[in-house]
């Protein structure tokens, strides 16, 4: 087999046995690898209606078929699970040298499950596999245990994936962390934690075949060269903090909790300002030339890697106006290993219950809107669980449930997952893409976001056109995050599915045409539906927070635009148009049939070996 | 300057976002260009102020942004056509085309 290693390591964490099972390549043909696979996969290891931070809840670990080929902006990997804030699928995705070690290990994924009796790791050290104790390595940040497990195995060789104090208190929103880089979204840190599992430390010698060596070469220089193009100009000099200023001028800035659509310290946060004032160092993943990651001076001293996505949630989301107070919000989520989005959306959330005298609690912190000292000091509490700090471990979703009154109306969440940095109401195709996104509301499973910002659409109207401009866009990125190839390069491509298949064809010695490759997308998506629907999914899943449907855009060139719930409701049944689905948005059987998939039933012919 | 030539000029002011900002030091720049002037008239006219963009920001042409940025008028519409008219009052925004974060 090229591209792939054929096999899986599923490591039962109750009876501290592992083994390794064969992975058919029909299997891998239909889904790829990263989110493809673990999508598949899950399926298969997933108990319908398991308990998301049970011992039965599978934990996946995926690679895929371009790791490891030196291709650009390809040194990832998928972790797939049941989310345990959406209660759906979440796949998120993590990258650079860990990424790379996975694949030499010889293994395509890691499936764990069970729950061990104290805190262990995972050592996957060439064919061995050991599950060592870790009780040492509890409280420690994702930096400190990668050292010390380097330091305590004694080779510079292993590379460590880890929680930190959050994953361990099993916050739903913690992340697992490798070299400064996340699998943020959805909480697979607090599945980890409620295995008991520290941290996965990967190396091996096995490299990737791939069936045509000087064609894969070709290309890969190819890409090289136009990663370094005007189209990546952005990533390359400011990062993506650059969105700041341009989405506040557009009046899609998201703050104060969504209650305005523009920051009057924009300037101040804005990804210009950081670049000349506070710019430290300039990193990127391993096998990427793009380099896009950005790190700025913080109070501590420490360099402080930041994203759009980051500064958005912890400063206008929640008022803060200074960088520095930014910058050690991050540097805390960091620490701590907490998704960046779900904490900054969960505190925004709180400072508005407060506001609204709702939640009296939040007065000994002084977690207030504009106020740092709040937020630096509720972080720690929700890494700990303690105070007020459990309650918002538990996202806005539950939160606002427990807290009840009318806080559900400013729990700005979709499927339970905090929304992202990019206001709804003035960009109506990525409004559809965040209400119908399988693993709730998020600007990476679709960029539903390019039609509003390419002037193909009027992004403040709706029309009839989003439904399949949102599906394409799914499709899409369902291949990228599978392939994996980041979606930074995906603009370096000329006709990418042709170009992808053809690449493909070269790494894996298949046949797959553009529209094979197409086919896969949409075949991914469906299946993660399906997931979702075996899981309890219902039409009313696929929608808004009542405050984006009832309230006009607040602030800036687009204020007093509205999205109603009919506009909404429109381009949701135009979507499931596109889609195939029924009317309710449910897979059809004929989808199905179509697809080559299984209903809710496993999927592939895999063996034990 | 008499009444008829007040008229016959286009007032408008550009906005520079990213790349475009940090090699300009610059925010804003008022223009004032002739009547009928098109975007592409108002991107050789940046072109010429800062050579620093061509190449990076402006296409080699000089009448063109290159792909990796792009062009919005008001904060409401997303241009592309280089034959899009300029008004007066218009703030034209030069901004990077891709919005993934």
């Amino acid at each position: 087999m090229y591209g792939f290693h054929g096999r899986l390591l599923h490591v039962d964490l109750d009876a501290g046995a592992s083994a390794w099972c064969a992975l058919a390549e029909e299997r891998l043909r239909s889904f790829l690898g990263g989110t493809g696979l673990g999508t598949s996969l899950l399926h298969d290891y997933a108990p319908r209606g398991v308990d998301p931070l049970s011992p039965a809840n599978p934990l996946i670990f995926t690679s895929a078929p371009l790791v490891g080929t030196g291709l650009t902006t390809t040194a990832k990997f998928g972790v797939v699970t049941k989310s345990p804030l959406t209660g759906f699928i979440g796949d998120s995705l993590s990258s650079s040298h860990f990424a790379l070690e996975l694949k030499r290990a010889g293994l395509d994924a890691i499936v764990i499950t069970g729950r061990a009796a104290a805190t262990v790791y995972l050592l996957i050290d060439h064919r061995h596999v050991e599950i060592r104790k870790a009780e040492h390595l509890r409280g420690k940040s994702p930096k400190e245990t990668e050292a010390a497990i380097i330091s305590e195995l004694g080779s510079a060789a292993v590379r460590v994936a880890s929680i930190g104090a959050a994953g361990e208190s099993r916050v739903r929103f913690a992340t697992i962390s490798n070299e400064g880089r996340h699998a943020g979204r959805g909480g697979a840190g607090a599945v980890m934690g409620s295995k008991n599992l520290k941290a996965v430390a990967v190396c091996g010698d096995r490299d990737t075949r791939v069936y045509d060596p000087d064609g894969v070469k070709l290309t890969a220089n190819a890409l090289r060269r136009r990663s370094l193009g005007s189209l990546t100009d952005k990533y390359r000099t400011i990062g993506t903090i650059a969105n700041l200023a341009v989405f506040n001028r557009l009046g899609v800035l998201p703050a104060r909790n969504f209650q305005r659509s523009t920051f009057d310290y924009a300037e101040a946060l804005s990804g210009e300002t950081l670049t000349e004032s506070s710019f430290a160092e300039r990193h990127g993943c391993a096998s990427c030339s793009i380099r896009c990651e950005r790190l700025f001076k913080s109070l501590s001293g420490e360099a402080q890697r930041l994203e759009y996505e980051t500064l958005f949630a912890l400063g206008p989301l929640c008022g803060l106006q200074k960088p520095d107070a930014v910058i050690e919000a991050a540097r805390l989520c960091d620490l701590y290993g907490m998704d960046t989005i779900s904490t900054g959306g969960t505190l925004a959330w709180a400072m508005e219950c407060h506001e609204k005298e709702l939640l009296p609690e939040a007065e000994q912190f002084g977690l207030r809107f504009s106020r740092p000292e709040g937020v630096l000091a509720v972080i720690p509490a929700i890494a700990a669980r303690s105070g007020i700090g459990d309650l918002l471990a538990d996202g806005s979703r539950r939160a606002a449930l427990e807290i009840g009154h009318d806080s559900s109306d400013w729990a700005m969440h979709v499927k339970g997952l905090e929304l992202p940095g990019y206001e709804p109401r003035g960009l109506k195709t990525m409004a559809l893409g965040l209400a119908v996104s399988p693993r709730g509301a998020c600007h990476n499973r679709s960029g539903a976001y390019e039609a509003d910002f390419s002037g193909e659409v009027d992004r403040l109207s709706t029309d009839s056109r989003r439904g399949a401009l949102v599906a394409a866009s799914e499709d899409f990125s369902a291949v990228l995050d599978s392939l994996i190839v980041c979606k930074f390069l995906r603009k370096c491509f000329t006709d990418f599915y042709d170009e992808a298949a053809n690449l493909l064809n070269k790494v894996a010695g298949w046949d797959f045409s553009a529209a094979d490759l197409r086919r896969v997308g949409e075949r991914i998506l469906i299946s993660k539906r399906l997931f979702n629907e075996r899981e309890g999914w219902q039409p009313a899943d696929d929608w808004l927070p009542p405050r984006l449907l009832g309230e006009a855009l607040p602030t800036g060139v687009a204020r007093g635009v509205t999205l109603t719930g009919g506009e909404l409701s429109e381009m949701i049944g135009q979507y499931y148009q596109a889609r195939g689905l029924d009317e309710n948005g449910f897979v059809p059987a004929r989808k199905l049939r179509e697809l080559g998939l299984p209903s809710h039933r496993p999927m592939g012919d895999d063996d034990e070996k | 300057m008499d009444s008829q030539t007040v008229t016959d000029r286009v007032h408008c002011v550009v906005e520079l976002f990213g790349v475009a900002r940090l090699l300009t030091k610059t925010k804003t720049v008022p223009l004032e260009l002739p009547e009928g002037t098109t975007l592409s008239c108002l991107v050789s006219v940046l072109a010429e102020r800062w050579p620093i963009l061509v190449g990076r920001v402006i296409g080699r042409d000089k009448t063109s942004l290159v792909s990796g940025c792009a062009c919005n008028v008001n904060g409401r519409e997303f241009v592309r056509d280089p034959g899009t008219q300029i008004r007066t009052g218009d703030n034209v925004l030069i901004l990077p085309a891709d919005a993934g974060g």
